[in-house]
């Protein structure tokens, strides 16, 4: 049950949604369905629903000059039944933490980025770790935004008034290396801790990283101090040991308040360091 | 809005609100009520379907999404041939008890198969992690849809039936279909015509004065017909309190009976005592227009300050909840002689001391409460439904002592009820006060609870502080048991409060063993908390987590073998009739044999290798003992009512044979999962020597041809009720003998009764009659010997002598991360013994059950309450961890069959038996995992991080 009147709308085009979006109390509803928890709990603000059900297009997912492009209406289950998934480990892995297959066919990638929440963290920490790039509509313009926008030190971003998410895109892969992991125990529970790494290395020198934790903050946060150190050198036990050293209140400001603090920053340290040990075993061994 | 969409193939189209959710849609307007509401917040998943084939929670979608698709309900699943594959395979493998939770889990399973015809055992357990189980746990639906996939690409060959129905058999469930299909009703199912729908304010403050309350608003909202506060119920007396302890002062409520004393009144009047204590309530035409109302009632509190902990609680100065309780306690209460024990642990060898906290766990059945009452104007008579696991109890209590009605103008009714784990064995205020607003307003009237409600008003358990001292010699002989304990009972007692910590605890505390001298004292406390009653292995729980932990640390303190030290101390199997020194007298067993058996399936002998190879892949490993024996069987009821009970705890029933030779049997039992119509029948069909197709069991109605039912809770059903049911059975043959002696002019020595007959043993061919003819004749009355009366009809009771104790251990094996603390856990073995079994695939579900709630008290459940406000915190199914399929290794059963000698069908309790040895056999594992830390003891649940905070000071933690 619902407490809170509401009027909802479904328009067919991007051009009418768009009318919309950028009225006070308009949501958006990607075929997400987290969005529904929290109206039931009441959202004080939130009088109009703008469905994207039934404008076309936004469901799809190709490749397109070497893109993973996911419309924001996908599914998981969507991305998970498709061939294109099995060249990014680390989102593969991140939505295979989400087994309940209602969760899989009702959770979408622009409901990922329009209500935020932990269902959707370790897919958000895996975007964020293969630099997906969001396609942003606006009145104006057809713009991409970096996903990292959407997290600001561990704190959700939302999407500037008036705009519309129209798609996730995938780079190419290229010779990235990624994974996710995660804490299995705890998934029971509030949390759902994980993390998303990807790297690219010559020989054993890592070029590029990005370290991405799920589940600590509002919303996925990056690593990017331990990144910059790390980027340019090669792993060995003591610079892994090193990194999770760094995990301090600057570098991941705890969120969740329900578990100890000094829990959570151990359980971020190994997680970290079990990523670098997992994607660089033969460097480190 | 307009909606049109196709249901089970079906076109339906509506003008809906837009923020009409799918489930009420399904419900209310499609009248499709086999999809049932359980959390709301889509982690239950008893509102599953499938939308255009897909998986979904109708709870989390709305209606208008859901525009153009094609939805399958529970409803469409059979066809006219028959059952869907995946429904046989979940009635054949006993993966149905109350079958709340059956349709959803169908539903899921419906799309796995179809996605993936061969599942592995992982597949399936992944893809039912949106699927909770809070009464049977996973196993059986597991083999369930192991079976489904075999049937469904015909891989599957019917196994041999067994000829016989017989007690033993595992006879397929009755009045299983009707939950297969989603056509049971529950009570959230039903309507009457003319039906208004009502919506109870709960306080949001723990503890505060009420200076007013403004309804005005709310009754100026659509659709509301009255809103009512304290000031209407003036005359409705408050609950009674049915279980006051002779022999100790206690501190309940004033009840103006004179009778009874008294608890909380249907609406706080001065003040509120718990966040979830209620206030008003509005009577709508419809729940969404009742529930929009109750948010416009306005309250205005002065907030007082709130106790939570029982030990605080009992402190000079701590708010007072009642001002008729000093210091807050309800009562005090000692078992055993204290100075014998004082002395004992002064002359001990070896004493060790630790802090147990049992902490509180919520009920949280997948099925809320609900109430539906009716007074009808032409016949002065109220009907009440609701889903109770006591519906006798509830006419008499509401009736005589809350709204002073007779006794005879209310009948009350059980419809199709979900799991109860104990918290629908309580009267709450909610129930009498639907019935008399019904009757206010003239028309029928449904309340069911909401998810929140629930988790503030329903009552919860457990929420012991236990100081316990164990005390022994070197060689491993405890002397002495000691446990001081502070039981925290919520801020109102509910109408059995001091059973679970008076006897169910403080007599069961030797467990197994044999304790020269042993002593329980119990402070039981009023907090601002929630109130307390009752759960699955209820005290029980307690009292063998308390003995299993305490003589773990004996044994690690004299650095011998746990298992050793268990049988060191076992009763053995002369000892019988065994006087445990508390209160109880154990009556039959083999203790230590089930321990030897389940640490041989366990491979004990090989732990330290098993040990050493975890080690290698960076687990501590542990193995965890917990061995039990527990009271079940309640009556005898003159040993109830020197306990306090001011009721009977016999069992009755009434039997009927029909002129067409049909048997109906009426027990004062009341099923809630546990299969009674299957396992009554079969100890009738035994008795009778009938096909058990011929035999009815008839219960949850209270206008049924019985006296009184007794009903069922703490496993009695069987060794009570069932016990009455056989009883009558001998009742109806020895009519039945009596008369055929007089027909066939014979000796009644040479009647015999067999295979459903009566035959004159010198003349077999010719003097024969079924038990159908014999009811014939006795109908038809034309030819009665002298004395006897017309019919052939029983009524029979039962009050077993002694209550009955089932025995077991169980044992886990546990690995934990050694860098992230997980607890995994790798195996789970149990061996009980219930005495005889009736039905065993019907006990091994139940068994099943009560390992998984074990686990989930072990591992992750804990009710969390705002140390400021008193809020329950955990008030939905997120917040609030249940196991999950995933959790869940593997569970090995093995049982032994030791008659019982306190009744004649030789059966010892099963429902909740089991429960108790789980958590401490978890948690024991857990402590011998970390043995080289020296860790001694670790509050439930224990968490990873529980386990990282207490390793902090134990280890240097190098990664």
């Amino acid at each position: 049950m619902i407490g809170i009147q509401l009027t909802y709308k479904a328009p067919e085009t991007l051009k009418e949604a768009l009318d919309l979006v950028g009225r006070e109390g308009h949501q958006i509803l990607t075929a997400d369905q987290s969005l529904i928890s929290d109206l039931k709990k009441g959202v004080p603000s939130l009088h109009t629903l703008v469905s994207l059900r039934k404008i076309p297009g936004l469901s799809s997912i190709n490749i397109d000059n070497g893109e993973l492009r996911i419309g924001a209406s996908a599914s998981y289950n969507s991305l998970l039944t498709h061939e294109a998934l099995n060249q990014y480990p680390a989102l593969a892995q991140a939505l295979a933490t989400i087994p309940d297959p209602h969760l899989r066919h009702h959770s979408t990638f622009g409901g990922a980025l329009s209500h935020g929440g932990r269902i959707h963290a370790p897919v958000l920490a895996a975007l964020m770790a293969l630099d997906a790039s969001v396609v942003v509509l606006t009145r104006d313009n057809d713009t991409r935004l970096p996903i990292h926008y959407f997290s600001q030190n561990g704190n959700r971003v939302l999407l500037p008034q008036g705009g519309l998410i129209t798609m996730i895109v995938l780079p190419e892969p290229a010779a990235k290396s990624s994974a996710y992991l995660t804490v299995n125990q705890l998934a029971g529970r509030q949390a759902n801790h994980g993390i998303a790494i990807s790297l690219t290395q010559s020989g054993d020198t890592l070029d590029q990283i990005r370290l991405i934790l799920a589940g600590f903050t509002e919303q996925p946060i990056r690593l990017k101090n331990i990144e910059e150190k790390l980027a340019g050198s090669s792993l060995t036990p003591d610079s892994i040991k090193s990194a999770a050293d760094q995990l301090g209140q600057d570098e991941l400001p705890i969120h969740n308040d329900r578990i100890p603090e000094g829990y959570q920053r151990h359980l971020a340290g190994v997680l970290l360091q079990r990523a670098l040990k997992s994607l660089t075993k033969q460097t480190v061994s | 809005m307009n909606l049109e969409l196709l249901i089970n193939q079906k076109p339906y189209q509506q003008d809906i609100e837009p923020r009409l959710l799918l489930i009420d849609f399904l419900r209310d307007y499609a009248n499709l009520t086999g999809t049932k509401w359980g959390c709301g917040s889509g982690s239950c998943g008893t509102c599953t379907v499938l939308v255009d084939g897909k998986t979904t929670k109708s709870c989390q979608m709305l209606a208008v999404e859901a525009e153009g698709c094609a939805i399958t309900t529970i409803e469409g699943l059979a066809s006219t041939t028959g059952l869907h594959p995946v429904q046989t395979a979940f009635w054949e493998n006993f993966a149905v008890q109350n079958g709340f939770s059956t349709p959803g889990t169908i539903m899921s399973v419906v799309e796995l198969l179809q996605n993936n015809p061969n599942p592995t055992e992982d597949d399936i357990k992944q893809w039912l992690q949106g699927n909770l189980s809070r009464e049977t746990g996973y196993e059986q639906v597991v083999k369930a849809v192991k079976e489904a996939a075999e049937r469904l690409t015909d891989q599957h060959s019917n196994g041999q039936e067994s000829a016989s129905q017989n007690v033993g058999q595992s006879l397929k469930t009755r009045k299983t279909e009707a939950l297969l299909t989603g056509d049971a009703k529950f009570i959230a199912d039903m309507t009457l015509p003319g039906m208004a729908h009502a919506a109870i304010l709960q306080s949001p403050h723990a503890h505060a004065l009420i200076k007013s309350i403004d309804t005005s608003e709310a009754e100026a909202m659509p659709g509301v017909i009255r809103v009512f506060t304290a000031k209407d119920t003036e005359q409705v007396m408050p609950m009674p309190v049915i279980w006051v302890p002779p022999y100790t002062e206690s501190h309940f409520l004033s009840h103006p009976s004179g009778i009874v004393p008294g608890s909380h009144r249907v609406f706080a009047t001065d003040k509120v005592r718990f966040a979830g204590d209620q206030l008003a309530a509005v009577v709508a035409e419809t729940r969404q227009q009742a529930y929009d109302a109750l948010a416009k009632i306005k309250v205005d509190y002065e907030a007082l300050p709130v106790v939570l902990d029982p030990e605080e609680a009992l402190k000079e100065g701590a708010p007072l909840l009642h001002d008729s309780v000093p210091n807050n306690r309800m009562l005090n209460a000692v078992f055993g002689d204290k100075a014998a024990v004082e002395q004992a642990i002064s002359e001990a060898d070896v004493v060790v001391e630790q802090r147990i906290y049992n902490q509180r766990m919520m009920h949280n059945t997948l099925e809320v409460r609900g109430v539906l009452g009716n007074f009808d104007t032409h016949t002065n008579q109220y009907t009440l439904w609701t889903n109770t696991q006591i519906p006798y109890p509830h006419r008499l209590l509401i009736s005589l002592y809350v709204l002073g009605i007779p006794y005879n103008s209310l009948r009350v009714v059980v419809p199709a009820i979900g799991e109860s784990n104990g918290c629908k064995g309580n009267l709450y205020p909610d129930t009498p006060l639907v019935l008399w607003m019904a009757k206010q307003v003239g028309r029928p009237v449904k309340w069911v609870d909401t998810r929140v409600g629930f988790s503030q008003n329903t009552a919860q358990s457990r929420d012991q502080v236990q100081y316990g001292t164990i005390a022994g010699t070197r060689d491993g002989k405890i002397t002495a048991l000691r446990c001081r304990a502070f039981t925290n009972v919520g801020a109102y007692p509910v109408i059995n409060a001091p059973g679970q910590p008076l006897p169910l605890i403080g007599k069961s505390i030797p467990g197994a063993y044999v304790i020269p001298h042993a002593s329980y004292e119990v402070d039981v406390v009023y907090t601002n908390k929630v109130p307390a009653a009752p759960m699955r292995g209820s005290g029980r729980a307690e009292a063998i987590f308390f003995i299993e932990r305490m003589i773990e640390m004996f044994a690690r303190k004299l650095n011998m073998d746990p298992a050793e030290v268990r049988r060191i101390n076992m009763v053995q199997p002369d000892q019988f009739p065994f006087d445990n020194g508390l209160g109880w007298t154990y009556d039959s067993g083999d203790y230590e044999n089930l321990l030897n058996l389940a640490l041989e399936k366990a491979d004990y002998a090989n732990l330290a290798d098993m040990k050493a190879e975890a080690s290698l892949r960076g687990k501590w490993l542990g193995l965890g003992i917990g061995s039990y024996v527990v009271v079940a069987g309640v009556g005898n009821s003159a040993k109830m009512g020197g306990e306090g009970l001011l009721s009977g705890t016999w069992g009755s029933s009434y039997i009927h044979v029909a002129p067409s030779g049909e048997v109906a049997i009426t027990t004062g039992a009341q099923p809630h999962g546990q299969s009674q119509d299957t396992t009554f029948a079969q100890i009738a069909a035994q008795e009778l020597q009938i096909p058990v197709d011929y035999i009815t069991l008839k219960h949850s109605d209270t206008s049924n041809p019985l006296y009184y039912g007794q009903a069922s809770y703490g496993s009695r059903s069987l060794s009570v009720e069932g016990a009455a049911v056989q009883k009558g059975c001998q009742a109806i043959i020895k009519k039945a003998r009596e008369y055929a002696a007089y027909l066939f002019k014979m000796p009644l020595e040479l009647i015999e009764y067999k295979d459903g007959k009566v035959i004159g043993i010198p003349a077999p061919e010719q003097a024969v009659m079924s038990l159908q003819q014999v009811a014939l004749m006795l109908w038809f009355g034309w030819d009665l010997p002298e004395g006897m009366d017309p019919g052939l009809e029983a009524t029979a009771y039962f009050d077993p002598k002694n209550f009955n104790f089932p025995y077991g251990t169980h044992i886990a094996i546990v690995e934990i991360d050694q860098e992230t603390y997980q607890v995994d856990l790798k195996k789970y073995i149990a061996a009980n013994d219930f005495g005889v079994v009736v039905n065993p695939g019907v006990v091994d579900g139940q068994t099943y059950g009560n390992i998984t709630l074990g686990i989930g008290q072990a591992l992750s459940e804990e009710a969390h309450y705002d140390p400021e406000t008193g809020l329950v915190l955990t008030n939905d199914l997120d917040s609030y961890a249940i196991p999950r399929a995933s959790w869940l290794p593997p569970i090995e059963l093995y049982r032994t069959e030791t008659p019982s000698p306190s009744n004649p069908l030789g059966a010892k309790g099963a429902g909740d038996v089991s429960n108790p040895p789980v958590a401490p056999a978890i948690v024991n594992a857990i402590c011998d995992a970390l043995s080289e830390f020296d860790v001694q003891h670790i509050d439930m649940p224990v968490t990873p991080e529980k386990l990282w905070t207490i390793l902090q000071d134990k280890q240097s933690v190098t990664l």
